[in-house]
């Protein structure tokens, strides 16, 4: 049992003119027995930080803690930490079974206890069918299970995903995401998932740390990643499809404040709370961003029109591509919405959802 | 310009990959062929495009028979999920290569290579080798060069399957507004439902054996599926497949589940439709966004308690799989909820969205065959 936490680290490869700067500043806690991912796009620095976290990778400057004891400068053997990785490397002339317990042979564990111990893992992985297959005559899937029992049957004190799921198919996925989640709830492990796939992220973990050009941009569980991105980047890479933005600038009609799209008839309604915090600044550009699922069929406070260019029908759901002006923007709706090409529709929003960026720093101002 | 025409073409090495497969595509139609991996799609497409040959049946671009026809005399273009590029050659050159070999002049050239690569955005990649670009990239790189080749029907391979979900999201909507991709017989492969409900003017799902299960519209073939098997591949979540026996009680039929006390309603112009299923054995499939709380459904509808077992906020839904009746049930929600697992929920079904199945044949019970 282990919370990890990471101060100030630093990781720059190479030197002088031609050093690369990987991760900058990262402070980062995960709580013991929480569940983290770790986000971004490829490049991010991500990748680095879990190398730092296991061991693979030496830090530069900062420090990593599990629980009270530094491990910054230990060797990965040392750390009590396990990890599984996207490809499978498993040994294809053992049996499920015996590369399930390999880690414990390895520590010299006899054997009673080990064939005890795989079982209970292949049990939590609900893989027992298969104990006495070898490898290639397993699916991806399969595969892919016994690989994360092979990293928990070592019973770490922390427990690291790196992309374990980005070979297997959406329908395999699915089931993936929710077996995690259980094997999650039943192990109470200290669990690091790190992705690029924000869905996945999303789904699995209790809080994301959502990291960019080296830096933590943010680091919150759905809702706030959601509701309150602590910048346009976060805005723009959580959710699917990606957020809305317009240029916009605040306008006054009737005594309210409200965000004029450029090029466009659309003009943003705001909340009170997003008028007050307009009012002690000075800026006469602003980046709005209103998500796809926020554009609504149903009435609500907020209208807007617009004319469709595409309705995009997925099954659950449908995708609107639409216009007004020189803006162009998707708004997520009902699969029965039967807007045509070209046809003029009324939408609706709530002044909650509209959010302000600001236009140079692109934080997110309400 | 012309209509491609499949009629009952086979292919097989140990077993039969292609069986009987028959179909048309007009000219200026996106056909789109969805199915698991490994069911044979990618067979298809080389058929078509002359790398593989077929054992029996007949290939026809317009008038011309090209069944035993060399890949270079049919007069189609193919994007291969591998991609395939001259990694000596730059983005333009790989691009330009099929308007090299056609002879055209160098201005045309340029002209064509840049107007493809904007709208594909890889405009600033154009003196850069595949060895220098990302996956997504290449893959672009090698839809440039199909889509420059102006050939008389185009067999696209899971052209955007490696990408980003943005960048996808991106490329359909490209795909909508590519005209060139509008003129011609295009066959589109790819393994994503949703990406084929987007794109198709029509899809065929391939199943096991080699066939097309069912071709039709995406409304069509979501809302009204012909075989369990594409009410299970199109959706996600999966589509809840209960099994079930018929039972009656005070003249109101029920479906109700082999295991379990879970049952539905059934409506007269329903159970009409039943008099067929044979020994009482049938197969409801029910989709998880006709399962919801019944405190965000319309009233009026079916509601039974059910205790939440995993709850998950997903983007744009919240997907809950729960125990209702003694059987596991998905369903959706508002994103914005939360739910514990234990928690009790009252649920609403849509039951008129029931979709049922022949408990052998598979075969829906309500649609025409």
């Amino acid at each position: 049992m282990a919370r990890v936490s990471l101060r100030k680290v630093n990781k720059i490869y190479g030197h002088g003119n031609r050093a690369v700067h990987a991760v900058q500043d990262l402070d980062l806690d995960v709580e013991d027995g929480e569940f983290v991912a770790l986000l971004g796009p490829s490049g991010c620095g991500k990748t680095s930080t879990l190398r730092m976290i296991v061991g693979l990778e030496s830090v530069t400057s900062g420090a990593i803690h599990f629980g009270d004891s530094e491990v910054t400068t230990l060797e990965p053997q040392q750390r009590n930490v396990a990890m599984a990785f996207e490809t499978y490397a498993l040994y294809p002339n053992f049996t499920i079974e015996e590369n399930l317990a390999f880690p414990l042979e390895v520590r010299g564990i006899p054997p009673e206890e080990r064939k005890k111990r795989a079982r209970e893992v292949a049990e939590l992985l609900q893989i027992t069918s298969i104990l006495g297959e070898k490898p290639p005559a397993l699916s991806g899937g399969q595969q892919q299970r016994v690989s994360l029992g092979r990293a928990l049957i070592r019973e770490p004190a922390v427990f690291i995903l790196d992309e374990v799921m980005s070979h297997l198919d959406a329908h395999l996925k699915f089931q993936m995401l929710f077996d995690l989640k259980r094997l999650h709830r039943d192990l109470k492990r200290t669990m690091i998932y790190v992705t690029h796939d924000q869905v996945e992220a999303l789904a699995l973990a209790d809080r994301i740390a959502v990291m960019s050009n080296a830096r933590l941009q943010q680091v919150g569980d759905r809702a706030t990643l959601y509701n309150r991105p602590a910048n346009a980047f976060v805005a723009d890479f959580i959710g699917e499809p990606p957020t809305n933005f317009f240029s916009a600038q605040p306008v006054e009609r009737e005594g309210s404040l409200a965000m004029q799209v450029a090029d466009s008839e659309i003009r943003f309604r705001l909340t009170d709370e997003a008028q007050a915090a307009l009012k002690s600044r000075s800026a006469d550009r602003y980046i709005v961003g209103l998500r796809p699922q926020n554009i609504l069929m149903r009435p609500a406070a907020g209208t807007l029109q617009a004319t469709v260019t595409i309705n995009e029908y997925l099954g659950e759901r449908s995708i609107l591509t639409i216009e007004n002006g020189s803006a162009r923007f998707l708004a997520l709706v009902p699969p029965d919405t039967k807007a045509g090409q070209a046809e003029s529709i009324t939408l609706h929003y709530d002044p909650a959802h509209v959010m302000i960026f600001d236009a140079a720093t692109e934080e997110l101002i309400a | 310009m012309a209509r491609l025409v499949v009629e009952g073409l086979c292919k097989g090495w140990d077993f039969p990959v292609i069986d009987e497969l028959s179909f048309e595509v007009e000219e200026g139609e996106f056909f789109v062929v969805v199915g698991p991996s490994g069911i044979g799609k990618t067979t298809l497409l080389r058929l078509i495009a002359g790398l593989e040959t077929a054992q029996r049946g007949r290939i026809l671009l317009g008038e011309r028979d090209v069944t035993r026809l060399p890949p270079y005399r049919r007069r189609v273009a193919m994007t291969f999920e591998s991609y395939a590029l001259y990694p000596h050659l730059t983005v333009f050159e790989n691009i330009a290569s099929p308007l090299r070999a056609r002879k055209l002049e160098r201005g045309a050239i340029e002209e064509r290579v840049k107007a493809v690569t904007k709208l594909l955005r890889i405009d600033h990649l154009l003196q850069r080798r595949p060895g220098e670009v990302s996956g997504g990239q290449k893959q672009r790189t090698a839809l440039g060069r199909t889509l420059v080749a102006d050939p008389e029907a185009f067999l696209l391979d899971e052209p955007i399957s490696h990408l980003d979900a943005k960048i996808r999201h991106e490329l359909r909507m490209q795909f909508h507004r590519l005209e060139d991709l509008r003129k011609v017989a295009t066959v589109y492969v790819t393994h994503d439902y949703a990406e084929a409900l987007s794109l198709g003017d029509r899809i065929g799902v391939m199943g096991n054996g080699g066939r097309l299960v069912q071709v039709g519209s995406a409304r069509e073939l979501f809302e009204r599926p012909k075989a369990l098997f594409v009410a299970e591949h199109l959706g996600q979540p999966t589509i809840n497949v209960i099994h079930s026996n018929l039972v009656e009680e005070d003249g109101q039929l029920f479906a109700r589940a082999e295991a379990g006390s879970f049952r539905l309603p059934l409506s007269e112009a329903q159970a009409r439709r039943l008099k067929d299923a044979r020994d009482g054995r049938i197969v409801v499939g029910l989709r998880p966004q006709h399962v919801r709380p019944a405190d965000e459904a319309e009233p009026g509808g079916l509601e039974m308690e059910a205790r939440i077992d995993i709850f998950e906020a997903l983007g744009s839904s919240g997907i809950m799989i729960t125990r209702a009746g003694g059987i596991q049930l998905t369903g959706l929600t508002h994103p914005e909820r939360h739910f514990e697992p234990g928690q009790p929920v009252r649920l609403a079904i849509a039951n008129e969205a029931l979709h049922l199945f022949d408990a052998n044949s598979g075969l829906s019970l309500l649609e025409e065959p």
